[in-house]
């Protein structure tokens, strides 16, 4: 809203509008409807238009309001309510329905001064005497100049009418200094500036002429520390809009004396304007009356140029436009198309409430978009009106001119514009990121951004504010995580003590120390072992037999019932663990027991809650190469696991049940390993079991485990031959009946375990495989990365000082929504 | 060939099946005409999200097998439905390329996407951001958003203890 359209409708409204006194309730009491910036003018109107309908007392509280049972309260509530929807039609509709429920009138008046009444004018007088100060005629006529001057008066006047009263008079030279004061200040105080402008009350001359001392003290004291970062960016910033003025109004002066534009002139004006409209940003993204009434001057520019333009620069396109996507733009219906030139002025004037809708709708938004709609329509017409360039040249060019020395003067008397350029890009780019705020979210939104976190960083930015904090509880949040196809895994580390508050996450590369879930703490008897992990829980076996299926993050626990039948923990092979994907809180616990050769497994189901009854496998024989091993040399190797026998095969205690479970065509297979170290099948869904062939010969293997990876069996292997170690993957090749290797560790990594007696325990996720070799006195943890054939040592783990030492590792996906 | 009309005026002629990358588009194609008003989408938002669902009807106009058509349709059916995650390496590719945008593009694209409920879009731009600010600490967060700290220091301190773990940093 311009100044001279407030002043011109609060005269006309005091003029025509006293004299009409119809009870009308569509009435507007004035013509000039109430915005975010106009309220002083509007509230002069509107006091004059109800006075002159002797309906003042209802809105400055002298009006008594009568009881409700009272006869007279009809009467009151007619006149009352009618003056309230004379007030809400004088609003803008945006504005009314901020206020449309309001009680009285008199409730509506003082919600409406509230909300706008408050506003410090400072900046805007400041930015007022400024503009009357630096005004010079500049070869335009003497009416515009004093029509130019009498709006700044007015306006002022507006703001500071008079008075004799000398408190007021006071302040305001007190004002009139601190204002002087600033103008003198050099550019690098514009900040500084617009920070004091911007306060609610100004404060005295003293304690502004104080704080530039302090300021002026701290950049001696600080005098790159601060600025460092912002004044290199600033001076960019700076110097471009600076330069780009200096050449737009260069041009401007050319074209004066000259009187005649070449079309090549105003093209570079138009993007000249383009780029400034584009290196300050600021002008849409800030709602003030400034840089709105900046922006409209841009719009002047734009769509006084355009007619001109018939070929708009390229390198001016802000937005990249797809060549498959072509936009057809369909003005929309209320926008008359300009016919002739004078047409333009007004049209532009008609666009800015439309623009400066979308201003307050937009904020935030790129302002690029709205730039690039601006060159739309710019071009658009050029190409309606491309004769108007030979028919009206010479009349067109005295407004072109006009209108772009009115822009350049608005450019240059803005200072809270000259702030935000001053200030430059880094400010910008902070500005343009603030406008980003999950707070516009909804909260299906924000809890579907919020569960695509690992769990540790959402445990982190919960403090950031109680909205986030109270989504951890939240069902849809918690469904929201469950749809997350995959977590990227922690490795729970076991080492001698089975202390199992330690985790590796492979993702963040670092160690965690859990508070380990209350359940597990009050062990009096002993720690429970973890023997089994998939999806996001972890299966441990108490020291009484029985095992518990428990989600390490979140502590949740369950019990699993009792086996009642007579498999001591001796004669338990394998337990092996399996979820579904889709549904992490499904899960099945397989248990291997029997001794060789007569297997059984029992299956339990935590969808059903109980285990199956055991089911016999049968032993198959199926390749004369396999049979025989395990009856010849289970004699040999009598052994129950986690002793050492002859072969040197170790387990340690969590994993002397270490087994995988792959599904393969459909079939539930666990592969473990027999006490005689060879890698033993069972095929759940075949009822069977058999034996893989020896990898090498006896006297030449170390340590072996299987592991999954990918989705199939591998076999890790430490071997050691002549003097020196190596470590080998397997993969079983079911073609060719035969293992086929599938990675080596690099020589040098391996010979350091040479001559260790290591045992290894192996954890595989994806195709990620962590290998822990342990031995008295000795640990290495290393990572090995399948597709990028990467073995990477893991830093040691350090907790109050001492480095642990790490047997075994079970992987899990961290998920905070999985209850068991 | 279906139309689109962005909030601010401008028309899109876009194919049936790009334009059905959208639910909401396909339903109200159904039951209505082929000029569809999206007063809420800007056209700069809108041309994004076009290519987005030109690329991806492109991709996914392979005949599905029954197996898969059956799961969509079964996972339409639940109350909440999500996207499957896009299987495809060059189809990936291309989306990692095309969230290369500034955070209030890629916001403005989400609210966009989850209007018109293109799951997979709501998707995608969500774990991107995720994934922008999975390293921070939550007073980066609060000074990059513009979020206010309504945490009283006590009771920021005692959610900090209970979930130290996920504070450490070695």
């Amino acid at each position: 809203m311009s100044t001279d359209e407030i002043i011109s409708s609060s005269s006309e409204v005091a003029g025509s509008n006293s004299f009409d006194v119809e009870p009308n309730t569509s009435h507007k009491l004035c013509s000039v409807l109430l915005n975010e910036y106009n309220y002083l003018s509007w509230s002069r109107a509107i006091t004059i238009a109800l006075g002159g309908r002797s309906k003042f007392r209802f809105i400055n509280g002298k009006e008594t309001v009568p009881e409700e049972t009272a006869p007279e309260y009809e009467a009151w509530l007619a006149k009352d309510q009618m003056v309230m929807s004379w007030l809400l039609n004088s609003m803008e509709r945006n504005i009314a329905e901020i206020f449309s429920y309001s009680f009285s009138s008199l409730e509506l008046w003082d919600a409406v001064k509230d909300m706008y009444g408050n506003q410090n004018n400072s900046a805007r007088i400041f930015q007022i005497q400024q503009e009357i100060a630096s005004f010079k005629q500049d070869r335009k006529s003497f009416v515009g100049v004093l029509g130019k001057l009498k709006n700044l008066w007015n306006e002022l006047e507006v703001y500071r009418p008079h008075t004799t009263d000398f408190v007021i008079l006071k302040k305001r030279v007190e004002e009139d200094r601190v204002f002087q004061l600033f103008a003198s200040l050099d550019s690098d105080y514009e900040e500084f500036r617009s920070h004091i402008l911007m306060t609610t009350e100004l404060p005295s001359l003293k304690n502004v002429c104080a704080a530039i001392q302090r300021e002026e003290v701290r950049r001696k004291i600080m005098p790159k520390s601060n600025m460092s970062d912002t004044s290199s960016d600033a001076e960019q910033g700076q110097d471009k809009p600076i330069a780009l003025l200096s050449k737009f109004a260069s041009f401007l002066a050319d074209a004066n004396v000259s009187n005649s534009v070449s079309k090549e002139g105003i093209l570079s004006a138009f993007t000249t304007a383009l780029k400034i409209s584009s290196t300050s940003n600021l002008w849409v993204v800030d709602s003030e009356i400034n840089q709105s009434d900046l922006l409209n001057a841009s719009d002047n520019i734009l769509n006084t140029v355009a007619p001109l333009n018939q070929e708009p620069e390229q390198d001016v396109h802000s937005v990249p436009i797809n060549q498959e996507v072509e936009p057809r733009r369909n003005p929309p219906r209320h926008r008359q198309k300009p016919k002739r030139m004078e047409d333009f002025v007004a049209y532009s004037n008609t666009d800015k409430k439309v623009r400066r809708n979308r201003v307050s709708d937009q904020t935030g938004r790129d302002s690029r978009g709205n730039l690039s709609c601006l060159e739309h329509s710019a071009r658009e017409e050029a190409s309606l009106h491309p004769k108007m360039i030979d028919d009206e040249q010479s009349k067109s060019c005295n407004e072109v001119i006009t209108s772009l020395f009115a822009a350049a003067a608005s450019l240059h008397s803005s200072p809270s514009a000259m702030i935000h350029l001053a200030a430059g890009k880094s400010r910008k780019r902070k500005e343009i990121e603030r406008a980003f705020s999950f707070n516009d979210l909804n909260q299906d939104l924000l809890e579907r951004v919020l569960s695509w976190l690992p769990a540790s960083s959402f445990m982190r930015l919960r403090t950031v504010c109680k909205r986030w904090n109270s989504i951890a509880k939240s069902r849809t949040f918690q469904a929201a995580c469950a749809h997350i196809p995959s977590r990227s895994p922690w490795f729970l580390m076991v080492d001698q003590e089975l202390d199992q508050s330690i985790v590796y996450d492979a993702a963040e590369g670092n160690w965690k120390a859990l508070n380990p879930p209350i359940q597990l703490l009050d062990r009096r008897k002993g720690k429970p072992i973890p023997v089994a992990a998939s999806g996001a829980t972890v299966c441990y076996q108490t020291v009484d037999g029985g095992l518990e299926v428990c989600n390490p993050v979140t502590g949740s626990c369950r019990k699993l019932p009792h086996l009642r039948q007579a498999t001591k923990a001796c004669y338990v092979r394998a337990i092996a663990m399996h979820s579904t994907p889709s549904s992490s809180s499904s899960y099945k616990v397989v248990v291997v027991s029997g001794e060789f050769p007569s297997l059984a497994f029992r299956v339990f189901d935590s969808m059903r809650g109980l285990w199956d009854n055991e089911v016999k496998l049968v032993h198959e024989t199926k390749n004369s190469a396999m049979s025989c091993m395990v009856d010849g040399e289970a004699f040999y190797f009598l052994s129950e696991a986690g002793d050492v026998v002859a072969t040197g095969t170790q387990r340690s205690l969590s994993k002397q049940y270490s087994s995988v479970l792959i599904i393969e065509n459909g079939e539930e297979i666990v592969y473990f390993i027999s006490p005689s170290a060879t890698v033993v099948a069972c095929n759940l869904a075949q009822k069977a079991w058999y034996e893989y062939p020896r990898l090498l010969p006896i006297y030449s293997e170390y340590s072996i485990d299987v592991v999954e990876c990918n989705g199939e069996m591998l076999v890790v292997l430490l071997s050691e031959f002549l003097d020196t170690a190596s470590l080998r993957v397997w993969r079983f090749s079911k073609e060719d009946v035969s293992w086929r290797q599938v990675a080596t560790m690099p020589p040098a990594m391996a010979h350091e375990f040479y001559g260790k007696k290591l045992d290894i325990n192996c954890c595989g996720h994806g195709s990620m495989i962590l290998m822990c070799f342990h031995s008295d006195g000795f640990s290495r943890c290393v990572m090995f990365r399948m597709e990028a054939n990467e073995w990477v040592e893991l830093p040691e783990c350090f907790v109050y000082g001492c480095a642990k030492e790490f047997m075994s590792a079970f992987s899990f996906e961290p998920r905070l929504e999985v209850v068991v | 060939m279906i139309k689109l009309v962005s909030g601010d005026g401008a028309e899109f002629e876009v194919e049936e099946e790009v334009a059905f990358q959208s639910k909401i588009i396909k339903d109200i194609v159904a039951d209505a005409d082929d000029v569809i008003p999206l007063p809420t989408v800007s056209s700069k938002v809108l041309i994004q999200v076009i290519e987005y669902c030109r690329k991806h009807a492109a991709v996914n106009s392979f005949p599905l097998s029954p197996s898969s058509s059956a799961a969509a349709a079964a996972s339409s059916s639940s109350s909440i439905s999500y996207s499957k995650p896009v299987s495809d390496p060059a189809l990936r590719a291309w989306d990692n390329e095309f969230v290369k945008l500034n955070n209030s593009s890629l916001f403005d694209i989400v609210i966009a996407a989850n209007y018109l409920d293109i799951e997979e879009l709501v998707d995608l731009v969500l774990e991107t951001v995720a994934d922008r600010i999975k390293g921070k600490q939550a007073q980066e967060i609060r000074r990059q958003f513009n979020i206010e700290n309504d945490f009283t220091p006590e009771e920021e301190e005692a959610l900090r203890r209970e979930n130290s773990w996920a504070f450490q940093n070695n």
